[in-house]
């Protein structure tokens, strides 16, 4: 960890890191210039993982690991493991074992050193899943030894004969273990070889294979999954205190909550003065991009946290005199800008960044800050997605080729019915080729003569199905680089979801006969060769556009300006989500946002973020983001109980008219009739016919036939909605983004949720409303405003048109018999002027 | 706008309007009307002595009135003038021997009770009304009071027809021998429905959910004439339902309130096709069905308040001017205070 050059800024060479607080060990940190640039991990990181069973693996005993699991037995193999923390009753961990059991962990049960998990849950299932990701570890962590404990459980279908769970960390094997469904997760400790783990990234690939005990059909895939839970997963080292950060270049090392979220908790003694600071914002983002923390939350903190250390990370920022008050800091610690880590044994890691006055402590912020995210007018190349996908997942910018190697597949063969990969490609924020693109994946496969025509290979895009392509050989085929269309219309900016499914049907499993589950001769290959093909689309930004601003930060991603922030009361709760919904923007957009406080009254016309509950903002700047005046002041009130509803069972539409009960009017009985057999008569009917025809045939309605769309309706959020994100209306001439919950309460956990990776892609069109139990639903803008940014090009302008073209339908069909006109009358007065007139 | 467009895109036929489960009447209209609308009613049409004036006919009072006047000051959380109408309601009304209340009190004759009949839905309104305070503001009184009102509608008022169970509109004088045999005839707006619930937690055991369910029926079925809407009073025989012979065949002020009812019960949006359909005819009036014209142009807010609440449902914001109250006649002034305390209760959203 140290570091060989050091280029010390003039203004920093007085500071001094906190020498009596840091561990004896701790070396300065390198403050080389290009430091930063990219967020620390990546470059250290080793090559992606090759296929199973190449060099590197090494056999690793796992005959008696099914009798640890429930045995508090202390495990004999594993030379290099002290199994002090092994010692637990597993049994009664078994019970405390859940999210919420989790969040409130003792000690004891924090005895998971590093959770590894980016979600509370992580599910696989179908018959076949990967995972590859990476977690990061201090030099100190990596020389210890350590074991991977993991907490799982498999539907009741899932055969423990045929079914196997395989995790490998930095290719080598840790785990290798039949799945089957118990009444509790199983826990499960398996030592790790040394000299396995490796300072910086570490790579953690989860592999499941899974078959049905009785099934074959392809219906029955869709029973199997096997779900691991995040806070009974993670690593356990040898001996205490195995948290200590060193360097700022250790941030990664953070790491995760037991719900996989990265918790930033601020100390600022400063209060509403800290605040007013641009360059706290400036410095949590910063904080965030050097720990690649994708899902942090940011929370003001009174420094009296007590809870788990694992996943958060407490930033103490102020004056040497402010922060006296914490324990471990010196009073007379403030002679220069200062940056260090205080010692805390067994506590959440705590950065100090403090310096005599203000001004020094914003050298020090400076000195954490400056340089880190990728520079203006710099574009990246791949999304830094460490912590949850690996390989870094590429950045398309257009006429690109991509191998599957290059994504992270590599070639497999399947022996099951329901074949699934998938991968993950970036688009940038710009992205504007949905209604007409057309993606092309170039598939090298094969399959058997086992496989019977009827079979088929989807692609699905962020889960929406993209294409669909059947294999009709009845002898088996070898498929080079078969081009299938994958239509981009569910493409998004930033990460997208691809997944190739294959569906094999097969004569063997019409019989089923005893043992045909688990499957037998491979039927189904896919070769790492298939290449993805992302031709130019479209570029040009959006206004509104909340996927834009998720995917990639736009439009304030590349404002060079500082964005005003303005927050409905300045406190701590309101500046945490304001923190937390800003920090996820500066993920997406790879670059530290210039944020500063504004006021609403001071406003021009400048693009500025507001961060809320909704009741704090005035009517106007409600009215100005397209949200109706009513739920400023409604929308907070309690939920009621519903009005009573009244139970009928009568079905309106078979209602006879002028009958009732057992009655026999002749004239109801025919009305009745009439209604069924001829329904809907007269014109009305005609009109709906076609409207009916027309979408059946041609996938048209009348919506989208809207020559003039009217301007967006004010957004009214339903009383279950507690948080929304809106964008100003493309009326309203300014780019400003609302992030409002229906009280500081709902505003804080909504952010809290919403900034989680899964609700994140949801945020989409013109507002977002966050509701608990439905989650995230976006409403699409009526009209758009489009801004080029990135330089004229005819190309680009042919691209974008031609996907507007495709949108706006009318104005397509207007253009086209324009131009017949035109060509009439011309071709009309040309001949006019020609030849002999008779 | 999500929801009201959401509401737009639900089947428009809903296969079976059909809510499972035992519903609990909830006090979803406790303090529903605010403090000053409900003092501009108040000192309108209620007497010191907890008497609610109808001042459009002469200046009675009615059993409806009385009880619109309890439901209308439990949803303002006037527990003051709660308890003086219910005062005067049971001194001068409930007076019958079947627990009924009298229908007509007149200021102006000795005694005061003009006719002893009772009118199903007033003795509706006043038994909901005490339910629905005696268990907001847990008071036995009201509660008790409301069990004998419940007991004594569904012995008296019950009964059957075309194998249906349905509501005489009072106890004596709609069904034989006082019609033709075969013949009864019911007032499809007595059926209060957002009352059931709580009549239903009053008095269990009585068949308040098929009362519900022959009411919807009546209202979806009866569509008379050219303008296809049910008249004030209808009359079920073994062939259906015909306009009733004595009664003037319109769709009139009775009818009127019969979308009110059922959207304030939250009853499936498309048991008001009919009303919608009427609303392209114009403002709200009386229609005659022989004709299918209309006869009375009814201009009030409260009238037109109805037809808001019905444009609502189907995603057409509610009127501005409508939002504000300003007493104008009893009756369509209490329309009016009841779609407001229906759009407070759903926080101004509709559907």
């Amino acid at each position: 960890m140290t570091s060989s050059r050091r280029s010390v800024p003039a203004l920093l060479v007085a500071a001094v890191l906190l020498v009596p607080l840091a561990v004896a060990a701790q070396a300065p940190f390198d403050m080389s210039p290009e430091r930063g640039d990219l967020p620390p991990a990546p470059t250290a990181a080793p090559a992606p993982a090759p296929p199973a069973g190449t060099s590197g693996f090494r056999p690793f005993d796992i005959g008696s690991e099914e009798q640890r699991t429930t045995a508090p037995a202390a495990p004999a193999q594993g030379p290099a493991i002290v199994p002090n923390d092994l010692t637990r009753d597993r049994a009664a961990d078994e019970d405390k074992i859940s999210p919420e059991a989790s969040e409130a962990a003792t000690p004891e049960r924090g005895k998971i050193d590093r959770y590894l998990l980016s979600a509370a849950n992580v599910r696989f299932e179908g018959e076949v899943g990967h995972r590859t990701w990476g977690f990061s570890l201090t030099a100190e962590q990596a020389a210890r030894a350590a074991m991977l404990t993991i907490a799982f459980n498999s539907a009741i279908y899932v055969s423990p004969e045929d079914s196997r769970l395989r995790i490998r960390i930095n290719d080598r094997q840790i785990v290798d273990q039949p799945l089957a469904a118990r009444e509790n997760p199983t826990h499960l400790d398996s030592p790790i070889p040394p000299g396995t783990l490796r300072p910086g990234v570490n790579i953690i690939a989860f592999d499941v294979d899974q078959r049905h005990r009785t099934d074959c059909s392809i219906q029955s895939t869709y029973d199997l999954w096997t779900e691991f839970e995040a806070s009974g997963t993670g690593l356990i080292f040898d001996g205490e205190d195995p948290t200590g950060l060193a360097s700022l270049d250790d941030l990664p090392a953070v790491g995760l909550d037991a719900t996989g979220r990265t918790r930033i908790h601020l100390i600022v003694p400063g209060g509403e003065r800290a605040f007013a600071e641009s360059e706290l914002a400036r410095l949590v983002q910063a904080i965030v991009l050097r720990g690649n923390f994708r899902q942090a939350v940011i929370k003001v903190e009174d420094g009296a946290y007590q809870g788990p250390p694992q996943g958060v990370l407490r930033l103490a920022v102020g004056t040497a005199a402010e922060l006296s008050a914490i324990s471990g800091v010196p009073a007379d610690a403030g002679a220069a800008p200062t940056v260090g880590f205080l010692d805390t044994p067994g506590a959440a890691p705590t950065l100090v960044i403090s310096g005599p006055s203000w001004a020094d402590v914003k050298a020090a912020i400076g000195y954490v800050a400056d340089g880190v995210g990728r520079p203006l007018g710099v574009s990246r190349k791949s999304i830094d997605t460490t912590p949850i996908i690996l390989p870094l997942v590429p950045l398309l910018e257009g006429d690109e080729r991509l191998s599957l190697a290059q994504l992270g597949i590599a070639t497999a063969e399947f022996s099951g019915r329901r074949f699934r990969s998938q991968f993950f490609v970036g688009l940038p924020g710009d992205f504007y080729s949905d209604a007409y693109g057309e993606a092309t994946l170039y598939l090298d496969a094969a399959y058997t003569g086992e496989v019977r025509p009827g079979s088929h290979i989807d692609v699905y895009v962020n889960g929406f199905i993209a294409a669909n392509t059947p294999l009709t050989s009845e002898d088996g085929d070898i498929l080079q680089h078969l081009p299938i269309k994958v239509a981009m219309t569910h493409l998004r900016p930033g990460v997208n979801i691809i997944a190739v499914d294959a569906v094999l049907d097969t004569e063997a499993d019409a019989i089923c006969a005893p043992g045909t589950p688990a499957g037998g001769r491979d039927r189904f290959v896919l070769f790492d060769t298939s290449e993805f093909f992302m031709p130019s689309f479209g570029r040009v930004e959006r206004w509104p556009d909340l996927s834009a601003l998720a995917g990639a930060g736009l439009p304030y991603a590349r404002s060079e300006a500082p964005v005003p922030l303005v927050l409905g009361r300045i406190n701590a709760e309101t500046y945490g989500a304001a923190l937390t919904f800003m920090s996820r923007v500066a993920v997406s957009a790879g670059r530290v946002i210039p944020v500063e406080m504004g006021r609403p009254d001071a406003l021009g016309d400048q693009p500025a973020i507001f961060v809320g509950a909704l009741g704090q903002f005035s009517p106007p700047t409600v009215a100005e983001l397209g949200l109706a005046d009513t739920a400023r002041s409604k929308w907070d009130e309690p939920v009621r109980s519903p009005n009573a509803v009244v139970a009928v069972d009568i079905d309106p539409a078979t209602v006879v008219p002028n009958s009732f009960g057992n009655s026999s009017s002749t004239e109801g009985v025919y009305d009745r009739w009439q209604n069924e057999l001829v329904s809907p008569s007269g014109i009305r009917g005609r009109w709906l016919e076609f409207e009916r025809w027309l979408e059946r045939n041609f996938d048209l309605s009348f919506a989208s036939l809207a020559i003039f769309a009217g301007p967006d309706a004010p957004f009214d959020p339903s009383d279950r909605a507690t948080l929304v994100v809106a964008q100003s209306p493309k009326s309203a001439e300014r780019q400003w983004t609302m992030v409002a919950g229906r009280n500081v309460d709902d505003l804080v956990a909504g952010v809290e949720a919403i900034t989680a990776a899964r609700f994140w892609v949801g945020l989409n069109g013109r507002v977002a409303a966050y509701d608990r139990s439905t989650g995230v639903e976006s409403v699409a803008p009526k009209s758009e405003r489009y801004m080029f940014t990135r330089g004229f090009s005819i190309d680009n302008l042919r691209l974008v048109a031609a996907n507007w073209l495709s949108v706006n339908i009318v104005a397509y069909a207007v253009g086209l018999v324009l131009l017949c006109c035109i060509l009439g009358i011309c071709t009309s007065a040309l001949l006019s002027r020609l030849g002999r007139r008779s | 706008m999500s929801r009201l467009s959401a509401c737009l895109r639900r089947p428009l036929f809903a296969a079976v309007a059909f809510v499972a489960g035992v519903i609990a009447a909830v006090s979803g209209f406790e303090n529903t009307i605010a403090p000053e609308d409900w003092a501009a009613y108040r000192d309108r049409f209620v007497m010191s002595d907890g008497r609610v004036v109808d001042d459009a006919n002469g200046g009675i009072s009615h059993s409806e009135g009385q009880g619109y006047g309890l439901l209308l000051a439990f949803s303002a959380g006037d527990r003051g003038t709660f308890e003086r109408i219910f005062d005067f309601t049971r001194n001068q009304l409930l007076v019958r021997d079947d627990g009924l209340a009298a229908w007509k009190w007149d200021p102006s004759v000795s005694p005061h009770i003009v006719d002893v009949n009772n009118a199903s839905d007033g003795d509706i309104l006043i038994a909901y009304a005490l339910g629905l305070a005696g268990k907001a503001w847990n008071e036995p009184r009201y509660t008790d009071a409301a069990v004998k009102l419940a007991t004594a509608i569904g012995t008296g008022l019950f009964a059957e027809a075309n194998g249906r169970v349905v509501l005489k509109p009072g106890a004596q004088g709609f069904a034989p021998p006082d019609r033709p045999a075969g013949t009864i005839v019911v007032n499809p707006s007595y059926w209060v429905f957002e009352a059931f619930p709580m009549l239903k937690e009053l008095a269990p055991q009585f068949a308040w959910d098929a009362l519900a369910s022959s009411g919807v029926e009546i209202v979806a079925a009866a569509r008379f004439g050219s303008a296809k809407l049910p008249a004030d009073w209808v009359a079920i025989t073994a062939k259906g339902l015909e306009p009733a012979e004595g009664f003037p065949a319109v769709f009139g002020y009775n009818a009127i309130r019969i979308p009110l009812y059922l959207i304030r019960a939250g009853i499936d949006g498309a048991f008001l096709d009919p009303f919608a359909a009427r609303q392209r005819l114009g403002d709200p009036a009386v229609v005659e069905l022989t004709t299918g014209k209309a006869a009375d142009r009814l201009i009030d807010p409260g009238y037109r308040m109805i037809d808001a609440l019905v444009g609502c449902s189907r995603g057409t914001p509610v009127p501005e001017d409508l939002l504000r109250f300003a007493p104008t006649a009893y009756y369509p002034s209490t329309l009016h205070l009841l779609g407001l305390s229906y759009l407070s209760s759903r926080k101004g959203s509709c559907g």
